[in-house]
């Protein structure tokens, strides 16, 4: 389907409208800002275009998209540390900013807490435990997305935890 | 400590945000389409434009006469004295007339002629 010219159009706006929101918040989640997370979509879904009839189909087109836009966002975020040379820490401050000014942000304050604390964790913990957790997708999917064992995936998930705990009990 | 209360998602959107997002989507891929087409032929005129131009350089340095392209000594004319222009002439004489500012107030004074009024005239 996607190899034909006619039909392409046709199946690639079924896959925008059925992945749309479950990739937006997922790059919400790592980048925080909507701006930002609307520009990444939208990059996300041109890569997908772009490299549509090389989509091999025996990997899953949804495994596919999120590792897509895992990489559009942590590229993002790092092209924000070089280009401003700041240190990881400042990275994690300018978001926590961005969470406390964010007029899109729907939560109380427990989960204020929470984001603040989920902000504090290396990129990768980040992220496997928003997949985890928020997302409740297996550990092998999230294996097949970020190429990580399934084993150093339960660790992270598991220290993750800990220090969130550890976090919201501090605070 | 991880109740279902903290899964909900705390995040929100403008209002008709993913109603809207395909079309978004849409028109930025037909964009990068049009650039993708537009921008093949754009390059391919460039690099064969550069080609042609190496191509006609290395045929003017393989059919250029090596041996009488530099200038000779004796392809540079005398210049003859004789032929110089009105301009450098007249250079030539008035450069080296000096005034004599004594003989002209000598003159002066040998005809009675009143200083002040000239001055003034001058000035006028």
């Amino acid at each position: 389907m996607f190899r034909n010219p006619a039909q392409k159009s046709y199946a690639f706006n079924l896959i925008t409208r059925k992945y749309q929101e479950r990739l937006y918040w997922h790059v919400r989640k790592i980048v925080i800002s909507h701006d930002d997370s609307d520009d990444l979509v939208q990059n996300t879904f041109l890569k997908a275009w772009e490299g549509l009839e090389s989509f091999r189909e025996e990997a899953q087109l949804f495994t596919w998209l999120y590792r897509i836009a895992t990489n559009e966002a942590l590229t993002f975020l790092r092209k924000k540390r070089t280009k401003f040379f700041l240190p990881l820490t400042d990275v994690e401050n300018q978001l926590s900013n961005t969470l406390e000014s964010d007029s899109y942000f729907s939560g109380d304050e427990m989960q204020m807490k929470l984001q603040k604390a989920i902000l504090r964790l290396p990129e990768k913990q980040r992220i496997v435990f928003n997949m985890k957790y928020f997302d409740e997708m297996k550990y092998e999917e999230i294996s097949s997305i970020l190429g990580t064992s399934v084993g150093a995936l339960k660790a992270s998930y598991h220290h993750a935890v800990d220090k969130i705990e550890k976090f919201l009990k501090e605070n | 400590m991880f109740n279902n209360e903290l899964k909900k998602n705390p995040f929100a959107t403008p209002a008709d945000y993913f109603d809207n997002l395909p079309t978004k989507i849409q028109n930025r891929c037909i964009v990068a389409k049009k650039r993708q087409k537009t921008g093949f032929v754009p390059k391919i005129v460039f690099a064969g434009g550069i080609a042609v131009l190496m191509f006609a350089l290395f045929l003017s340095y393989l059919t250029t006469d090596k041996e009488n392209s530099g200038v000779q000594t004796a392809d540079i004319l005398p210049v003859d004295n004789q032929e110089q222009s009105p301009l450098e002439n007249y250079l030539k004489t008035t450069s080296k007339k000096i005034i004599n500012q004594d003989a002209m107030i000598d003159y002066i004074a040998s005809r009675n002629v009143n200083i002040d009024y000239m001055l003034l005239a001058k000035f006028d």
